[in-house]
């Protein structure tokens, strides 16, 4: 037996014993890292008091009582369901053609479309927030309300492409030529075999999209001119001008929105059968 | 007029030619199966009557009616998929009424059917189960019904029975002869496994390389094989190289070793001419083996037996038969197949066939003789 192996014995013997809780411990911190700021947010739109400190001195409803009363967050949140809800929709089902062509056909720039697609994931987001003013109100002379749209749809297709694809990856081509077979014609095995298989991933997708545009906004920031606020947007002139804790109580909301959607998928996709297989 | 003509189909991938210029019938009622080893081309030629594949060249007639160009959704035929590609999204019943729901067949007709057929592949109250709930034999069972439902002019099964173990395939085999003949459905079955496809055929068409090599019922191609390669592949087969010496009006003789024999004219599949080299074919359970006492080593044209001696290299029982590896010192090793007798591993032995019994193919032929060589 070497020195070394001497030295290293009882750490080893150590890891061997203790191993499932190390990891534990390592679970422990990681999540702890991720969920206790977003605690201590939660935990502060509870807090009395006019500035943001830490520990409270009392609990108090009283900011969310503010925040409802607020017509112009209110109107921010409206602002953004009416970006965010069409520019899902679009993104779901243009991230579900591009998902069936490229996993389906080879045409000239399939990879060139899957680069295209991912691209804007690369790109800053200030650069493409510049261009996008320049091109869309400027070039094209768009009104606000369709140029955000659009940002918004060009901000969720790659996230919602990557989430789609993998779906139409694993799901059984065989299956649709069993529906064939069947007598169903290809819109008919689409909609009742190909559909129904890919739609976790379709949801989580759509879900996923929704979340980001929901929060966009750095895109809508540069696009959306003097209009309406969005949520985000709000969010940033408040803390521009006057730091309330208002602010905390519409980052709940914000995590409100996205556990939700994380729930609904759940409910929606039934993983339990998707666990079976 | 055949249920399922098909002329002349060829079948080419780039540069390869998985299906050459096949021919066959199938008729109304029958149970054919197309046998051939991987990379064969069976599949594509099921595929293409399917309607997943279109041929490079020629026809497809199924009821007197051109199919190939048409979609397979329009093909009055139903396939039994090898991973039988059941809807992992739809219940058993579902399953089982999907064709029937394309067709228009409204719900209530939909439900008994559906019923019926589960009950006629043993399923009966299975109707709500997932297929993932199922076991592998079940889902066999969900997936025939799911084809029969419909009643197509002709089912195709493409190794389905593959992924089972051998006592349930056996099982199976029985089950799907059972259906066969109830339902009175024609099938075209296509398998890798000789011993499915013997137990089930009526008809079958061995392929080789895309060509196709017999068609023929289970006892001609056993009886008379058409090549070596059918020989070897239905059923086991001994083979001996030789000689053509002599070509008379009804026998040949052969240099075999050491020695000439005279078989009947009618062993030798297809011509055979003086200088040819052969191969010559027996049956394991053709093959006599008795102690080596005698010193009878040389192959006796007279009685027209083929002899020789050997080793026994080893031994293998097979229910009431025993197998024998022999190591002949002429012919290399040799297996035969016999009931009574018994001998020990590196026993001596002498082993004997009658010249009635073999099949004479020549070497260097393409093997694709007439059908209606051989005795």
């Amino acid at each position: 037996m070497s020195v070394i192996d001497r030295v290293t014995a009882p750490f080893e013997r150590f890891t061997q014993t203790h191993a499932s809780r190390m990891a534990t411990a390592v679970i422990v911190g990681v999540l702890a890292f991720l969920w206790l700021p977003i605690g201590v947010l939660v935990f502060m739109s509870f807090a009395d008091g006019g500035v943001l400190s830490f520990p409270p001195d009392e609990l108090t409803l009283r900011w969310y009582r503010v925040f409802l009363a607020n017509d112009a967050a209110l109107d921010a949140i409206v602002t953004t369901l009416t970006i965010s809800v069409p520019a899902t929709g679009i993104t779901v089902t243009l991230a579900t053609m591009i998902a069936y062509a490229v996993d389906r056909y080879v045409f000239p720039g399939r990879s060139w479309l899957q680069l295209l697609a991912t691209l804007p994931i690369i790109v800053p987001l200030v650069v493409t927030g510049v261009a996008m003013v320049l091109f869309f109100n400027g070039t094209l002379g768009l009104p606000d309300y369709v140029s955000v749209v659009i940002a918004h749809v060009i901000r969720t297709i790659p996230f919602a492409t990557l989430v789609i694809l993998p779906t139409f990856m694993s799901f059984d081509r065989g299956l649709e030529e069993a529906s064939k077979d069947l007598g169903a014609d290809e819109f008919e095995t689409f909609r009742q075999v190909t559909l129904p298989n890919v739609f976790p991933g379709v949801v989580a997708g759509g879900l996923l999209a929704f979340t980001l545009s929901f929060n966009e906004f750095v895109y809508t920031y540069f696009v959306k001119g003097s209009g309406d606020p969005t949520l985000p947007v709000y969010i940033w002139n408040q803390i521009r001008y006057n730091v309330t804790p208002e602010v905390n109580v519409i980052s709940v909301v914000f995590l409100a929105v996205a556990v939700t959607m994380v729930l609904a998928a759940v409910s929606l996709t039934r993983v339990e059968l998707i666990a079976r297989r | 007029m055949s249920l399922l003509r098909v002329r002349g189909l060829t079948k080419e991938f780039g540069d390869l030619v998985a299906v050459d210029d096949v021919d066959f019938d199938v008729e109304d009622g029958e149970f054919v199966s197309i046998l051939g080893p991987s990379g064969s081309g069976k599949s594509t030629v099921l595929r293409m009557v399917a309607g997943f594949e279109e041929p490079t060249d020629g026809e497809i007639a199924l009821d007197d009616v051109e199919v190939v160009g048409s979609p397979p959704f329009e093909r009055d035929v139903n396939m039994v998929f090898q991973d039988l590609a059941l809807f992992p999204h739809l219940t058993v019943a579902e399953n089982i009424g999907y064709g029937l729901k394309q067709s228009g067949v409204p719900a209530d007709e939909r439900r008994e059917r559906t019923e019926r057929m589960l009950e006629m592949v043993r399923l009966e109250g299975y109707g709500d189960r997932s297929p993932a709930e199922l076991s592998g034999g079940e889902q066999q069972r969900v997936a025939l019904a799911r084809a029969l439902v419909n009643e197509p002019a002709l089912v195709l099964f493409d190794e389905p029975l593959s992924s089972l173990d051998r006592k349930l395939r056996q099982h199976m085999q029985g089950e799907l002869q059972r259906i066969q003949v109830e339902t009175d459905t024609t099938f075209l079955y296509v398998t890798h496994d000789q011993e499915v496809a013997l137990a089930v055929s009526d008809r079958l068409v061995v392929l080789d390389d895309g060509e196709i090599q017999q068609v023929g019922t289970v006892e001609e191609l056993y009886e008379t094989p058409a090549s070596r390669f059918v020989a070897d592949f239905i059923g086991d087969v001994n083979a001996v190289e030789g000689r053509v010496v002599a070509v008379d009006d009804g026998t040949i003789g052969l240099d075999v070793g050491d020695g000439e024999v005279t078989v009947p004219r009618d062993a030798a599949v297809g011509d055979v001419a003086v200088d040819d080299a052969v191969d010559v074919c027996v049956r394991p359970f053709q093959v006599r083996v008795e102690p080596a006492g005698d010193d009878r080593d040389v192959a006796n044209a007279a009685d027209g037996t083929f002899s020789a001696t050997g080793v026994v290299r080893s031994r293998s029982y097979q229910g009431s038969d025993s197998q024998y590896g022999i190591e002949t010192d002429r012919w290399g090793r040799l297996s035969a197949e016999i009931r009574s007798a018994s001998f020990e591993i590196d026993d001596r032995v002498a082993v004997a066939w009658d010249a009635a019994d073999v099949h004479v193919y020549r070497r260097d032929g393409d093997g694709s003789a007439d059908d209606d060589g051989g005795s």
